[in-house]
């Protein structure tokens, strides 16, 4: 369910709409913030938590695709759900390729912004866990040596302890020795857990050299 | 003698004048007859008599053959049978008078007679007549006969003087002196034989004649003198002006093939002055390309005595060409043959450099150019007219102008083509009218015509450029078309643009509305809701709806607004108009777009833009309502119609699906919409614009499928607020 650290931010040039928007999701729960303007949604500091904005299309100043455009540019992940007075396919199309939730045609039904919002919330929880979990990943990976990430990234390819040996030119018994570090300094346990952990990191998968391979 | 020796001069000086000798022969035998007599007169025996006689026959021979050749000779006339019978005779009679003894006149001279004549006693012959004598009478009656003959051919012929004298003193000198010679032979009169004293006389008369002739002559050989000194000066003068005119004056002798050419005329041609000049010669500066030319009018010019002109180019020795144009006739003498050629050269090579230069700038312009003469005749015409008209320039050089002209408009153009020609100036034709012209294959085109009037020798002609404009008006037609469609795309955009700022517009306070009155439900299903709370929400739902109903004010009283323009208005124009427009749209969408329009439909006061509207919006949603008919089917019509009630109708039918039952109903509401992109403005605002002109409209389905929308419009009310 909702937790207080949700938050909706609508920006919109018309205060009746704004208004009775800060009703509608007040009614249901959320916290809402409004902006008369995409600038002056900038001026505030990024929000920590999840969140999603519902944004008019056609504002004075910086419109809503133009206001997608600058997010993007400027690294962040809002999720956004786009109103319109009157849209078109095109412009519709242009938002939903940029990741845009939901592009609502006014007037819309409350249930269909209140859906759009709520799975523009979820969205925006999920991608905050995954950021945390990559962190975390990163973090842990950082504790290895380089030569413990190289025999790391080579055994997540599959390849056996004597191969990955033969790749580095060490020992088996010196690959069975880092690959025990590397297991405890993650804390796991398993291959498997390994190959979680690299992808939560997001580290790019190795290229693996194919000149020695017979 | 004296005469014999001047007649022997004059034929000595003048060999043709073969008369004078004849003359001088005659008088010579004349002369010795003369002597001969005398001896006859001074003779003692009847022998010397008879020997004398005899011999007297030898000049009267002599004078007979001069008689009859000077006859011949100097009247040109009498039968050469005849004289050569007379001659015949005569030598007959010689050899007779040679073959008897003593003589042809006498069988025997018995004595010597001696009479008085004249104071003086002189001897005569006497003895028997000799019958053969009468040969010699015969020649002598046959040289009458001669002479006569002549003297009558002559007298026909005209030249009375010569037939009278010539013929007449022969004849009568002839017929004394025989009568004499016959009546002393005969013994009839006792006179001694003066033959020669008539004779004499005739060799007088001829002399005369002869001497009339040379004092003749020399007077028109005075004449000739002078004649031919004013000749000379005359030939002077000419040359002078020939050659300021550039005029070559040249002779041909054709016999000789001798070419005369003054000494100033060969050395511009480049002739040494003692060259001697033949045809050949000549033709010899004749520029190569032009020779045969040159022969083929020579050879033609030797037939007829008519003068031949050509021209062509002379390539001279200093490498120079000029042009010329010759002109000669021929002279034929009394057998019909080509004696002499006269003519002129003429140096046109300036004349022939305008006329090329003219000629090029012709051919240069980018426009037809035809020259007409004052009888409607075609006399030149450039490369762009056989462009043009698809004709060669020989099938239209001497023709009538009026094969260029369509010939619906034949019996005006001859008409306005006489106006013309009553009046020339230089103008454009046919102002104010739309002008075609007429190609080879008989397809027309349009055309812009201007006509220059030009005064020359040879009478007025017409200068008409013709310039095809068929491009032109096409270009206009696009351009036309283009602004139209720009109007057209503006005026749909505008709608577009006022529809949707519209939608935008009630779409906010909408928004709104529902927004709070969701929210308000979410409390009271909560069971959160205070009436305070309430009392916020349906103040702000009261003033989002009214909010809305302003905006739909606004848009009506837009449309009023633009209603300011009023005009009178022709519906049929604004039909076409439209139709026009949305053309590009019909093709599209292989719709037919036909239109019946009323005659006589009466004008109405209004916007003729929203007009425009409402009909662009009816004809739209007509091919919108066609989408899904096959496109054989696919027409709209529109017809308008006068009621006689005071309001005019325009109906716009389509072959769609028609308008379902409860669409009816809504048909004109605002957002109200069947189309899946459609706003549902449109037919609101055609409804709008209709009532602002005190209109209506209605919608119904057609029989045999398809909708009908309908609108009245009254002719004299204006608009209403």
């Amino acid at each position: 369910m909702m937790t207080s650290t949700e938050m909706v931010f609508v920006i919109d040039d018309d205060e009746a709409v704004r208004k009775s928007l800060e009703r509608l999701l007040g009614a249901s729960h959320y916290r809402v913030e409004l902006f008369k303007s995409a600038s002056e949604f900038f001026s505030r500091s990024a929000y920590p938590g999840p969140s999603c904005v519902i944004v008019d299309v056609r504002m004075p100043g910086l419109n809503g695709i133009d206001f997608q455009k600058a997010l993007i540019e400027r690294g962040r992940q809002e999720q956004l759900i786009f109103i319109t007075g009157h849209g078109n396919v095109p412009m519709c199309a242009e938002a939903m390729k940029a990741g845009a939730v939901d592009f609502l045609p006014k007037p819309f039904k409350p249930k269909e912004l209140l859906v759009s919002v709520e799975r523009a919330l979820s969205r925006s929880a999920e991608q905050r866990r995954r950021a945390a979990e990559k962190n975390h990943a990163r973090k842990l990976l950082d504790q290895l040596t380089p030569r413990e990430f190289e025999v790391m990234q080579l055994v997540t390819t599959g390849l056996l302890n004597k191969q990955v040996g033969g790749e580095l030119g060490m020992a088996e018994k010196t690959v069975k020795t880092h690959r025990a570090h590397v297991m405890q300094k993650l804390g796991i346990t398993s291959v498997a857990e390994l190959i979680s952990v690299i992808q939560k990191a997001e580290v790019p998968p190795l290229v693996r050299p194919t000149a020695k391979v017979s | 003698m004296t005469l014999a020796l001047i007649e022997l001069f004059v034929w000595l000086k003048a060999r043709s004048e073969r008369a004078s000798l004849a003359l001088s022969v005659l008088a010579i035998s004349v002369a010795a007859f003369a002597g001969l007599e005398l001896a006859l007169m001074r003779a003692q025996t009847p022998e010397q008599l008879g020997e004398i006689v005899r011999w007297l026959h030898v000049p009267a021979w002599v004078m007979i053959t001069s008689l009859v050749a000077f006859t011949h000779l100097y009247l040109r006339a009498g039968r050469l049978w005849l004289a050569w019978m007379v001659v015949g005779v005569r030598t007959l009679s010689l050899i007779i008078n040679f073959v008897f003894s003593p003589n042809i006149n006498f069988r025997e001279i018995t004595a010597a007679r001696h009479i008085s004549f004249l104071e003086e006693t002189v001897s005569v012959p006497a003895g028997v007549p000799n019958p053969w004598m009468l040969v010699a009478q015969l020649s002598l009656v046959l040289l009458v006969i001669f002479v006569i003959d002549a003297a009558i051919a002559v007298w026909k012929r005209g030249d009375r003087r010569e037939a009278l004298v010539v013929g007449g003193s022969i004849v009568f000198f002839v017929v004394i002196a025989s009568a004499q010679a016959i009546a002393i032979t005969w013994g009839i009169i006792p006179m001694p034989l003066t033959a020669s004293l008539f004779y004499q006389c005739l060799v007088g008369a001829m002399a005369y004649e002869l001497g009339y002739d040379l004092l003749h002559a020399a007077a028109l050989a005075r004449r000739l003198q002078t004649t031919e000194a004013v000749l000379h000066e005359g030939e002077k003068q000419m040359s002078l002006a020939a050659a300021a005119a550039g005029l070559i004056v040249w002779t041909w002798d054709i016999p000789r093939d001798e070419v005369w050419l003054s000494d100033k005329d060969r050395a511009l041609l480049g002739f040494s002055r003692n060259e001697k000049l033949n045809a050949e010669r000549v033709r010899s500066i004749v520029h190569p390309e032009d020779r045969q030319l040159v022969r083929d009018l020579v050879r033609k010019s030797l037939v007829t005595d008519k003068e031949l002109e050509a021209e062509y180019r002379l390539l001279l020795p200093d490498g120079k060409v000029r042009w010329v144009t010759r002109r000669g006739r021929i002279e034929l003498d009394t057998d019909g043959q080509p004696t002499w050629e006269r003519g002129v050269l003429i140096d046109i090579t300036e004349q022939k450099q305008a006329q090329e230069l003219f000629q090029l700038a012709t051919e240069a312009s980018p426009s037809g150019i035809i020259l007409v003469n004052d009888r409607g005749h075609i006399v030149l015409v450039n490369s762009h007219v056989e462009k043009l008209f698809g004709y060669h320039r020989n099938e239209l050089v001497g023709k009538f102008v009026d094969v260029l002209v369509p010939k619906r408009f034949l019996t005006q153009h001859s008409s306005y083509r006489g106006k013309f020609l009553a009046a020339p100036e230089t103008r454009a034709m046919g102002a104010g009218r739309e002008l075609f012209a007429r190609r080879k294959d008989g397809s027309e085109f349009p055309v812009e015509i201007g006509l220059n009037p030009i005064q020359t020798p040879r009478g007025l002609v017409v200068l008409a450029n013709v310039v095809d404009i068929s491009a032109r008006l096409a270009t206009e037609a696009e351009a036309r078309r283009s602004r139209e469609q720009v109007e057209l795309l503006g005026r749909v955009s505008l709608l577009g643009e006022m529809t949707a700022s519209l939608a935008h517009e009630l779409n906010q306070p909408l928004t709104a509305i529902v927004n709070n009155a969701t929210a308000a439900m979410h409390y009271i299903e909560q069971g959160s809701l205070n009436s305070e709370q309430l009392r916020d929400i349906l103040t702000d739902v009261v003033g989002d709806g009214c909010r809305a109903h302003d905006i739909i004010g606004n848009v009506r009283s837009a449309i009023k607004k633009g209603s300011a323009i009023r005009a009178r208005i022709n519906l049929n124009d604004v039909v076409k108009t439209v139709a026009r427009m949305v053309h590009p749209d019909a093709a599209a969408q292989l719709c037919k777009l036909e239109m019946f329009l009323a005659q006589d439909l009466p004008a109405f006061e209004g916007d003729p833009t929203q007009i425009q509207q409402v009909l662009i919006n009816l004809v739209h949603n007509a091919f919108d309502a066609m989408r899904s008919t096959p496109p054989s089917g696919r027409k709209v019509e529109i017809v308008t119609s006068y009621n006689g009630d005071g309001t005019i109708c325009a109906a716009v039918r389509d072959h769609g699906s028609g308008i379902s039952g409860p669409t009816r109903e809504r048909l004109f509401e605002q957002f109200f919409t069947t189309k899946e992109e459609g706003l549902g403005m449109g037919l609101a605002i055609v409804r709008s614009i209709l009532e602002a002109h005190g209109g209506s409209i209605a919608a119904e389905n057609a029989d045999g499928g398809g909708a009908r929308f309908l609108f009245h419009l009254p002719i004299k009310e204006g608009l209403t607020q």
